[in-house]
């Protein structure tokens, strides 16, 4: 399997992906027809032909359109939401980062990409990179400052050659998406839930009905979260198999990465405590749970509040360093 | 019978044409990769006559190995005016050599190595130097995929019909004796 193979798949998914999102939309509309129409004694065919509901239906549709149009336009950028940071361009001053945006450059030359991604430096105290975004034009790639500093210019190039290799095979655009779209729709559901919750019963509809409709969106409160959940497995683990891949074709060399990625995971196991605390303290860290080229759930830094974390979505360290030709454990040189 | 004939005779102009654009599209990918290659040996100059300049302040360049780059880009530059291209690709290749020698040179003027403007210089000479080598390699799997399917049956019968427009790419390479030398390298300890 290439990488070509990949992109035909990817884009398989994308439309997947959205066909199943405007489904659901569709559905959570028809939802809120049902839950505003006073007469309790209609069949909810009948209830979803009134105009009212096909307005409803129809506002639920553009939002959702909405939604999309905002993950293929601003995806990238969002995923960099609560982090400060700070753009990195050809005239930057700082060595570092200069020397990181060269990197991005010769990465861009050898895999053909006709834009400069955006780069970003974010001031966080844990190292990961993630790439995304729509389209290459509006890519966004980003380093935490401690990898930056950490890395030397083979392990940070090979970092940076798997991330242009996500950016490359398109897996940017699968996982903005379903991580844009997942978080939208649990806040949607939030806001329904509230407004049932904390609203006075309405007159002419009976009591045990609006009992009936609390429990049925407690039920859907609980089972979107799964619902997102196996949105993101279908986004499966080979993505970054074919990234590292990706990247040893780019650089023409594995022990960079081997050396990268082993320099990430103990950074991860050594302060353990600080770099869980650094993740915790840093907002909408689920936007960019399944992009991040490193888990942090593989040094046992866990978040059970964040959805993507309950399935494996990044394959351990071991069999990343197996498909590279390193053995774990023999030193990287 | 007639509409037999017809049906396979359009199917087949209409492969002709499917065959033909996607050769458009390999060939015309290859080719701005190698205008990339020319990109990147500009910008490679540039770069070196940053580095001339800012070490002037320190030494005098007719010193250092800075002085056989200088004649050899213009050596470059008079091959590109004639045409020629063996010449430029040696000329280049032969500054491609020098520069990981540059490094030591730095090392050895303290000076030099402690001023920002030099240190900044020499990582632009490192990714341009970087840049140059991924165009090479860029150009190189885009030549392959084209060569090979060129060859390919039955493009290569399509091939026969516009034998002049496609016609196999060269790939960079280093040169024999070069090639000689790596393979008989001996670290010495």
């Amino acid at each position: 399997m290439n990488w070509r193979h990949q992109l035909t798949v990817n884009k398989r998914k994308t439309v997947m992906i959205l066909l199943s999102f405007f489904v659901l939309y569709f559905l959570l509309g028809a939802f809120v027809a049902i839950l505003f129409q006073p007469y309790t004694t209609q069949s909810w065919w009948t209830i979803l032909l009134t105009p009212q509901s096909r307005w409803i239906v129809m506002i639920f549709l553009l939002v959702s359109l909405m939604i999309v149009l905002t993950a293929v336009f601003f995806g990238g950028k969002l995923s960099l939401a609560g982090t400060k940071a700070v753009r990195v361009t050809e005239d930057s001053e700082d060595l570092r980062a200069k020397q990181l945006y060269n990197i991005v450059e010769e990465m861009k030359i050898a895999a053909g990409l006709r834009y400069m991604p955006a780069i970003y430096i974010m001031p966080v105290g844990y190292m990961n990179a993630f790439a995304s975004g729509w389209h290459e034009k509006n890519a966004v790639l980003a380093v935490t400052r401690p990898l930056l500093e950490a890395l030397n210019r083979e392990e940070l190039q090979a970092v940076i050659a798997h991330e242009i290799s996500h950016i490359r095979h398109q897996d940017t655009r699968v996982m903005t998406l379903v991580s844009v779209l997942a978080s939208v729709l649990v806040m949607m559901i939030d806001i329904i839930f509230r407004s049932v919750l904390y609203s006075k019963p309405r007159r002419g509809r009976r009591n045990d009905a609006s009992g009936l409709l609390v429990i049925v969106i407690m039920v859907i409160r609980i089972l979107l979260p799964i619902l997102t959940a196996f949105m993101v497995m279908y986004v499966s683990r080979k993505r970054e198999f074919l990234a590292d891949a990706g990247c040893v074709a780019l650089t023409r060399n594995n022990l960079g990465l081997a050396s990268a990625l082993r320099k990430i995971h103990q950074g991860h196991t050594m302060h353990e405590k600080d770099v869980q605390e650094a993740y915790e303290q840093t907002p909408n860290e689920s936007v960019r749970s399944l992009a991040y080229i490193y888990s942090p759930r593989k040094s046992g830094i866990r978040n059970f509040l964040n959805v993507h974390e309950w399935f494996s979505t990044h394959p351990p360290l071991k069999e990343r360093l197996e498909a590279l030709g390193v053995k774990d454990g023999e030193d990287a040189s | 019978m007639f509409e037999y004939l017809l049906g396979i005779s359009v199917l087949s102009v209409a492969y002709v044409i499917y065959i033909y654009n996607s050769l458009v599209n390999l060939r015309e990918a290859a080719i701005n990769d190698s205008k990339m290659i020319g990109v990147q040996l500009d910008r490679r100059w540039k770069v070196l006559q940053s580095l001339i300049s800012a070490v002037s302040k320190y030494m005098s360049y007719e010193e250092t190995v800075l002085k056989d780059v200088v004649s050899l880009r213009s050596q470059a530059e008079c091959a590109v005016e004639g045409g020629d291209q063996v010449n430029r690709v040696a000329a280049e290749n032969a500054i491609s050599k020098i520069i990981p020698g540059l490094n030591v040179m730095v090392e050895a003027y303290p000076d030099l190595k402690a001023n920002t403007t030099v240190i900044q210089l020499m990582e632009e000479i490192v990714s341009t130097e970087n840049k140059l080598s991924f165009s090479k390699q860029s150009y190189n799997d885009s030549s392959e995929r084209f060569n090979a399917k060129i060859l390919q049956f039955p493009v290569n019968l399509v091939v026969g019909l516009f034998g002049e427009q496609f016609k196999a790419f060269a790939y960079w390479q280093l040169e024999k004796d070069d090639e000689k030398e790596k393979e008989d390298f001996i670290a010495k300890l």
